[in-house]
């Protein structure tokens, strides 16, 4: 008989990989991600006599990761009794695309999109997942799936050039052109 | 521009696909039991953070709330003590002349109890609105502080410091309104009582100022209808306060403490208590010299308290629900 942590040690190898960096691009940071994987994976061990077909361990890890990753983080109660957007102003800002490399432009930026918007960006661009994997993963429907990337890369605009400071480069000027 | 920031932002995303890629451990080697404190302390930084944050953007209006709910409750606990006192120093005069013994010259009137009570009171709430504010801002501190053990600082900052300055708000509620009303209630009553007996033996233009009323019998042997006046009153306190502690925990507020937070209650105490004081005032202006019988005494005591508490009450039920729609409730 198969203990739960046998099958864990079974099914867990060829999706190992991806999920810990699914879970270091959902969270701020490496080592973040790395404690989120690793309490991912406790859960997943105390829920794993609940699953019974081994061919969804993949979307079935990915759908605990997500849980444990939103129940960190939630905070419904002050948002209730503080519904304050902290927006600090893009001035007070130092241009930053410059100093930072773009791995941690690109984590800065993600830090500041919605939970849900932020795991279908990660899980779309990062992991390259397909519209329809991403929909099962996250429970919701394929047209709500393509609305969150639309409105996270919107948002993902919009920090770059609010929040980064990030600016086109401007182009050169040709003869007779008014600027 | 846009398609500029685009192709960035892609380049940007492709770098982190890779660098989320680099050095993840074998799946040999991330068992269950790996040391996660690395993982913990950033995960303990970035919710301390977010907690200061919380703590730097929280209204003031919930350390307003729950100041000036302990201070009333201290005031309310200081006017009780006060009502008790009175009735101590009424019911053996003996008291009295100790105190008066220790305080040569204190001519001890009506007007003179109703200063020193009422200086009393306003210097507690004073005090305990400094004492609540100091503690409060104490606990909202420890609330965001880290110490050298993540893991039960990860336990502690699991609550946000408006979670835990709410719990103490709440904890308040019904202290601060089951003293308040008892409180007040009972003081009013003792005075009230004290005006009333003074008026059945003085001409009434020297009822506050008369300081033979602690000599008097009168005072003494009549104490019964105020004793019965301030047990109502600490018991209706206890009925409000409980249902307003169980409406923080339930969210709803039981039917009679909502009834008497409606306006009609109000109106009714109001036009209670003008009957009363008109009543009262005939009485003892009829009476001179004499007291009225038992019967009146306590149907007048009676309908005195159910007129005074129905206007503490809805007075202390309309500021709480003013105090709660501050707090967001």
């Amino acid at each position: 008989m198969e203990t739960p942590g046998q099958r864990l040690q079974r099914l867990l190898p060829p999706v190992h990989d991806g999920a810990v960096a699914f879970a270091r691009g959902v969270c701020r940071s490496r080592a973040e991600g790395d404690d989120l994987f690793q309490e991912a994976l406790l859960r997943a061990l105390d829920k794993l006599p609940a699953l019974r077909d081994d061919g969804a361990f993949k979307f079935w890890l990915y759908r605990v990761i997500v849980s444990v990753h939103r129940n960190r983080y939630r905070k419904s109660f002050w948002r209730r009794l503080l519904p304050l957007e902290i927006e600090p102003a893009a001035p007070e800002r130092p241009r930053v695309d410059d100093e930072l490399g773009g791995a941690e432009r690109a984590r800065l930026a993600l830090a500041e999109l919605p939970h849900d918007q932020r795991e279908a960006i990660v899980l779309f661009e990062l992991e390259g997942w397909k519209v329809e994997e991403i929909a099962e993963v996250l429970g919701v429907s394929i047209s709500a799936v393509k609305s969150r990337l639309v409105r996270g890369r919107e948002r993902l605009r919009a920090v770059y050039t609010k929040r980064l400071g990030v600016t086109a480069p401007r182009a050169s000027l040709v003869p007779g052109e008014i600027p | 521009m846009t398609t500029t920031i685009d192709r960035m932002i892609k380049s940007d995303l492709a770098e982190l696909a890779t660098d989320v890629r680099r050095d993840v451990p074998a799946a040999r080697e991330a068992g269950v039991y790996r040391d996660g404190s690395a993982g913990a302390q950033a995960r303990r930084d970035v919710l301390a953070e977010e907690r200061r944050l919380q703590l730097a953007l929280m209204p003031l209006a919930v350390a307003q709330v729950f100041a000036h709910r302990v201070a009333r409750a201290a005031a309310g606990a200081a006017a009780l003590l006060c009502a008790a006192a009175m009735v101590a120093f009424l019911a053996d005069p003996l008291l009295m002349r100790v105190v008066t013994w220790f305080v040569p010259g204190l001519g001890v009137n009506i007007g003179t109890c109703m200063m020193i009570a009422s200086t009393l009171i306003l210097v507690t709430y004073v005090v305990a609105t400094w004492a609540a504010e100091a503690w409060f801002t104490r606990k909202m501190r420890e609330a965001v502080s880290t110490q050298h053990d993540v893991y039960a600082d990860l336990d502690k900052l699991a609550k946000g410091p408006i979670e835990v300055a709410q719990k103490l708000v709440r904890k308040v509620d019904g202290w601060s309104i089951g003293l308040f009303l008892a409180g007040a209630a009972a003081l009013t009553s003792v005075f009230g009582y004290l005006v009333v007996i003074a008026g059945a033996f003085q001409p009434l233009s020297h009822v506050l100022s008369t300081t033979s009323l602690f000599a008097e019998r009168a005072a003494a042997t009549n104490l019964g209808p105020v004793i019965y006046a301030i047990a109502i009153a600490c018991g209706a306190a206890i009925v409000v306060a409980r249902g307003c502690d169980r409406e923080e925990r339930f969210g709803e507020l039981p039917p009679f403490v909502a009834r008497l937070a409606h306006w009609s209650t109000l109106v009714i105490g109001v036009v209670v208590g003008l009957g009363v004081m008109f009543a009262t005032a005939r009485m003892v202006t009829r009476l001179q010299f004499r007291l009225p019988e038992p019967g009146h005494r306590y149907l007048l005591a009676i309908f005195a308290e159910v007129a005074l508490l129905a206007i503490a009450t809805w007075l202390a039920l309309w500021w709480r629900r003013r105090e709660r729609a501050r707090l967001g409730d």
